[in-house]
C-alpha cells in the first residue's frame, strides 16, 4: 500500500504541544497585556483627578499660581515649580502626555477655581479606545470656591 | 496544556474582572472623596449663613461630579453645618454661630446612583454602595493678635451681658480656629481707658495654680467680669465716650514692646460701642488730650487713633450696637474701621452681638478636619 506523502504528518504527535501554546498563548496574552493596559490607563486617570484636585484646592487658598493657556505636561515636559499646573502635573505617569488648564473665574457670584487635565489619546493605552466609544478624550476636572478675595 | 487553560480560564477571567471592578470602585471613590472636599470647603466658606452654606456645598459637589453622570451625589440632608470641636474632635449639627459644615457623599441606593460594576454581576452584585464624607471648618495654623476694645459706657449698663456673650463668642472662636501663641488682650474704655488684660498669648500660663490658668482663662475671667461702669466696678468711671482712649491703649500694645505670635497671620482690634463720642464735663480736657473739648474733637481724635492703628499694620474692625437706629452715629462708627478685610457690623439688638462679632472671626480661613 502506498501511503499518501504527507499522511505521516498528519498522524505525527509531536509539537502538538507547540500548536496548543501558539492558540492558548494568543488568548492568555491578550487578557495579560490587557490587565497591563487597563491598570496603567486607571493609574494615570487616579493621578490625573489626584492633580487636578490638588491644585484647584491650592488655587482657591490662593497659594498657587497659574497662566492662562493651556500647558502640555508629563513625558519630561517641565511647567514653573509651585504653579498649579506643575501641581497637577507633578504625580502623573512619565509615560503619557497631558494638556493642563488652570483657570479663575471671579465673575459674580462665582469664585472658581478650575483644573482641568485631558490625556493625550495616543500615549495612554486604553484612553483611545475610551475616546472611540464614548467620543471624548480622559479628562479630569476639579473646582473649588476661591477663598478670600478673587482678583 | 489547552485542557489546563481551559480550567484556569475562568479563575484567570474572575480575578481579571474583580481587578477592573475594584479599581474602578477605587476610583470612584477617590472622586467622591475629592469632591466631598470641595463641598465642605466650598459650603463651609460661607458660614455663618447656614442656608447659604449648603447651597454652595450642593452647588461645588453637582460642578465636581455632574448630576447627568453621577446622579445626585449630595443632598440636603447630608451637606449640614454645625460647629466642630477641635478638642474631642467631634462634629455638632446645628446651633448659633456655625463655624463648621460636614458633607457626606453617596453613590449609593439612598441617592438611586449606585456605582455599577462592570463584571461582579456575574457573582451577583451588581452595584455597589460607597460614600465619602468631610467636615471643614475656620481653622489656621497660624496666629493672630486681637484686642477687643469694649465700650463700658452707662449706656451699655443693660446690655452689658450681651457684650459678655459676644466678646467670649470671639474669644472661643480664635481660640479653635487659631494657633495657640495667639495673643488676646481686653481694654474698656469710658471717658478714659483701662487695660483688663494685657495682650498675652492665650496658652501662656499665668499662674501654675492648681487650678493652671493660662492666658486664655485669664481673660475669660476678666470677660465674665464685665460691667458698665456706674456701679463702683473695677471698670473706668461713667465719663463720656471716649472711642480714641480705647483704641490708643490697644495700639500701644502693638506698638511698644510687641512681639507677634508664631507664624503671624496679623494683628487686629475688634472695636465693640454703642455711641459715636460724646464729651463729659468731668474730663476736663482729657489729660490734656482734647483741650476745650468737643464731641467733634473727639470724633477727630477717634479718627486719628484709628489712623494710627492702620499706620501699625493693625486692622480696626468695628461693631456697633445702633440701639437707637441712628445713622449718623452708625456711619462714624463704620468709618473708623480700617485696613484689609476691615468689618464694619451694626445691629439694633444686643443679643446679635454675639453673631456680628463671629462675622469677624468669620474671617478666618477654612481648612478641612475630617
Amino acid at each position: 500500500m502506498t501511503m499518501l506523502p504527507w499522511a505521516g504528518v498528519l498522524r505525527s504527535r509531536r509539537g502538538v504541544a507547540a500548536v496548543e501554546f501558539a492558540i492558548t498563548a494568543t488568548v492568555l496574552l491578550s487578557i495579560l497585556f490587557g490587565i497591563i493596559a487597563f491598570a496603567s490607563t486607571l493609574y494615570a486617570y487616579n493621578m490625573m483627578e489626584a492633580g487636578v484636585s490638588e491644585a484647584a484646592r491650592r488655587m482657591a487658598v490662593a497659594e498657587a499660581n497659574y497662566s492662562a493657556s493651556n500647558i502640555t505636561c508629563g513625558a519630561g515636559a517641565s511647567n514653573t515649580a509651585g504653579t498649579a499646573e506643575n501641581i497637577a502635573c507633578r504625580s502623573l505617569p512619565k509615560w503619557g502626555t497631558y494638556t493642563v488648564n488652570a483657570s479663575l473665574n471671579c465673575t459674580s457670584p462665582a469664585r472658581d477655581a478650575v483644573v482641568t487635565l485631558t490625556a493625550n489619546s495616543s500615549t495612554l493605552a486604553l484612553a483611545d479606545m475610551y475616546r472611540r466609544i464614548y467620543n471624548t478624550n480622559l479628562v479630569a476636572k476639579a473646582t473649588y470656591r476661591r477663598e478670600g478675595t478673587c482678583p | 496544556m489547552a485542557i489546563t487553560v481551559a480550567a484556569t480560564l475562568p479563575v484567570v477571567v474572575g480575578f481579571t474582572a474583580l481587578g477592573v471592578d475594584a479599581s474602578y470602585v477605587y476610583w470612584h471613590r477617590t472622586k467622591l472623596q475629592e469632591t466631598a472636599n470641595a463641598a465642605a470647603l466650598a459650603g463651609s466658606s460661607l458660614l455663618p449663613d447656614s442656608t447659604a452654606a449648603q447651597t454652595a456645598a450642593i452647588a461645588y459637589a453637582q460642578t465636581n461630579m455632574p448630576t447627568g453622570k453621577y446622579g445626585n451625589v449630595l443632598v440636603a440632608a447630608d451637606a449640614v453645618s454645625g460647629t466642630w470641636n477641635p478638642s474631642t474632635r467631634v462634629f455638632t449639627s446645628g446651633g448659633a454661630n456655625r463655624s463648621a459644615m460636614r458633607v457626606t457623599l453617596r453613590s449609593s441606593t439612598a441617592n438611586s446612583n449606585p456605582v455599577r460594576l462592570f463584571f461582579a454581576g456575574i457573582f451577583g452584585y451588581s452595584q455597589m454602595n460607597i460614600t465619602a464624607s468631610a467636615t471643614a471648618t475656620f481653622g489656621s495654623y497660624k496666629s493672630w493678635d486681637v484686642i477687643i476694645v469694649q465700650d463700658v459706657t452707662a449706656s451699655f449698663s443693660q446690655e452689658i451681658a450681651d457684650a459678655r456673650t459676644a466678646d467670649q463668642t470671639l474669644l472661643s472662636c480664635l481660640k479653635n480656629s487659631m494657633n495657640a501663641t495667639s495673643q488676646v488682650g481686653l481694654t474698656t474704655f469710658t471717658g478714659s481707658s483701662q487695660t483688663q488684660r494685657a495682650l498675652t498669648a492665650m496658652d501662656t500660663v499665668i499662674s501654675a495654680g492648681p487650678p493652671q490658668v493660662k492666658g486664655y482663662d485669664a481673660l475669660t475671667t476678666k470677660i465674665s467680669q464685665l460691667d458698665y461702669c456706674g456701679t463702683g466696678s473695677p471698670m473706668p468711671s461713667c465719663s463720656g465716650t471716649n472711642i480714641a482712649a480705647g483704641l490708643n491703649a490697644a495700639v500701644s500694645q502693638f506698638t511698644t514692646g510687641y512681639t507677634a505670635g508664631t507664624d503671624s497671620s496679623g494683628k487686629a482690634i475688634i472695636l465693640v460701642s454703642d455711641g459715636a463720642p460724646q464729651v463729659n464735663a468731668g474730663m476736663g480736657n482729657y489729660s490734656g488730650t482734647c483741650p476745650s473739648c468737643t464731641d467733634a474733637k473727639l470724633a477727630t481724635l477717634a479718627t486719628n487713633a484709628a489712623n494710627a492703628a492702620n499706620a501699625a499694620g493693625v486692622v480696626v474692625h468695628t461693631v456697633y450696637f445702633d440701639r437707637d437706629n441712628n445713622a449718623t452715629d452708625r456711619a462714624f462708627l463704620a468709618s473708623l474701621a480700617r485696613g484689609t478685610g476691615a468689618k464694619a457690623l451694626s445691629t439694633p439688638t444686643a443679643s446679635q452681638l454675639s453673631s456680628l462679632v463671629f462675622e469677624i472671626c468669620a474671617t478666618i480661613p477654612r481648612r478641612l478636619v475630617d
